[in-house]
């Protein structure tokens, strides 16, 4: 059937559960890539053909042309199925540098299997990118995984006299940064220099 | 195309619907079961919706109405929307039925809301009622678009009862939910 292996390798990224990432199946990509090679040689055959036969290749609608056609948009939906399969767990990946962390070497090694090498290049280059980025501005945008930054957001409940089951986390990170702009703490300094400790 | 990435839109264009060929096509094999490589005009087959709405728009194929918006389901929906089995019959019923009714048939618009308004009720009801989603037969029933529905409506009631209770206010990373524990 046609772009069946594009179906399958989107398929098969659905099945797995949201935000948790499969091995990468190179298996499968290989085979919508060769499924891809494929329609494009039979696409090429059929435009060949009708040079041959030496009609208008623009203009003509002839049975040729939808073959041709079929084998284009075949074509077309398992680039699709690729771009779809490699975007979205390129959003996953992207995610770990908040969630676990921003070194590759940070993640844990049933995540680095999943990876392939590309993958792997990928996050490397998107954390170091990162890293920059917080270098340059000062800021360490990171503290949300932080243990002890949430720890002091608890100290903190008490000590802006707020109730802890009504109480805001947006807020609290709000409080928290003016608190520390207010005290002349560095943000990206704030889990050394903790208040209350 | 805003949705080019997107996987539900990629699975919801890839169900079947019944086409019939305007015209004859050379060098293509439809159907795995035969041998001969090419399509005779007015014969019918089933091709999935990204292909038979190109073919639609180049008047080499025209689409009829697949089974899962047949008559039998419309009179189903109009009797008891809430309790019809939609995901046996087409898991992205919306996406696909909203996908599907500019080309072939316009009333299929007119099902979609209608179903989904009765069902919506249910769905929020269900989900804040049912104790154990287990045993329930209900979420079997709710397309793709339905479950993640009931899913949100059932994760935020838990996330009010927590909150309204003081859990923990600290969560393990979704991603590291499948970590086994060492052994001790």
């Amino acid at each position: 059937m046609y772009a069946r292996k594009g179906y399958e390798l989107v398929k098969d990224l659905a099945n797995g559960e949201k935000g948790q990432l499969q091995p990468f199946n190179e298996d499968l990509f290989n085979q919508v890539v060769d499924q891809c090679t494929q329609h494009y040689l039979e696409l090429q055959a059929l435009i060949r053909k009708m040079q041959e036969e030496s009609v208008d290749v623009r203009e003509t609608r002839n049975s040729d042309h939808y073959g041709a056609l079929i084998h284009h948009l075949s074509l077309i939906r398992n680039k699709r199925c690729l771009m779809a399969y490699v975007h979205n767990r390129a959003e996953v990946i992207q995610n770990f540098a908040w969630k676990v962390g921003l070194e590759l070497l940070e993640l844990p090694e049933e995540i680095q299997e999943k990876l392939s090498p590309s993958e792997k290049n990928y996050f490397g280059k998107h954390s170091s990118a990162l890293q920059t980025y917080m270098a340059e501005v000062g800021i360490d945008l990171n503290v949300v995984k932080s243990l002890s930054f949430t720890r002091n957001i608890d100290l903190m409940h008490s000590e802006f006299q707020t109730n802890n089951s009504c109480c805001n986390k947006k807020i609290i990170k709000i409080v928290w940064k003016i608190y520390c702009v207010a005290n002349g703490y560095n943000l990206s300094l704030q889990i050394v220099n903790v208040p209350f400790f | 195309m805003e949705n080019y990435n997107e996987i539900d839109d990629i699975l919801a264009e890839e169900e079947f619907v019944p086409v019939v060929f305007q015209k004859a096509i050379n060098g293509v094999k439809i159907d795995e079961s035969t041998e001969k490589g090419y399509i005779e005009q007015g014969s019918k087959t089933e091709l999935p919706f990204w292909l038979a709405r190109e073919l639609h728009m180049r008047q080499a194929a025209s689409i009829s109405v697949p089974a899962c918006f047949n008559q039998k389901t419309r009179l189903e929906i109009q009797a008891d929307a809430a309790c019809v089995d939609l995901r046996s019959r087409c898991p992205y019923f919306y996406e696909f039925g909203s996908k599907l009714a500019p080309l072939c048939d316009k009333t299929i618009g007119l099902l979609l809301p209608y179903a989904f308004r009765i069902r919506y009720k249910e769905i929020l009801h269900k989900a804040h009622t049912i104790a154990f989603a287990a045993a329930s037969k209900f979420p079997t029933l709710l397309t793709t678009e339905e479950t993640s529905l009931y899913e949100a409506a059932q994760s935020s009631m838990a996330a009010f009862k927590k909150w309204r209770a003081g859990g923990p206010r600290l969560q393990r990373a979704s991603i590291l939910g499948r970590k086994r524990k060492p052994a001790e």
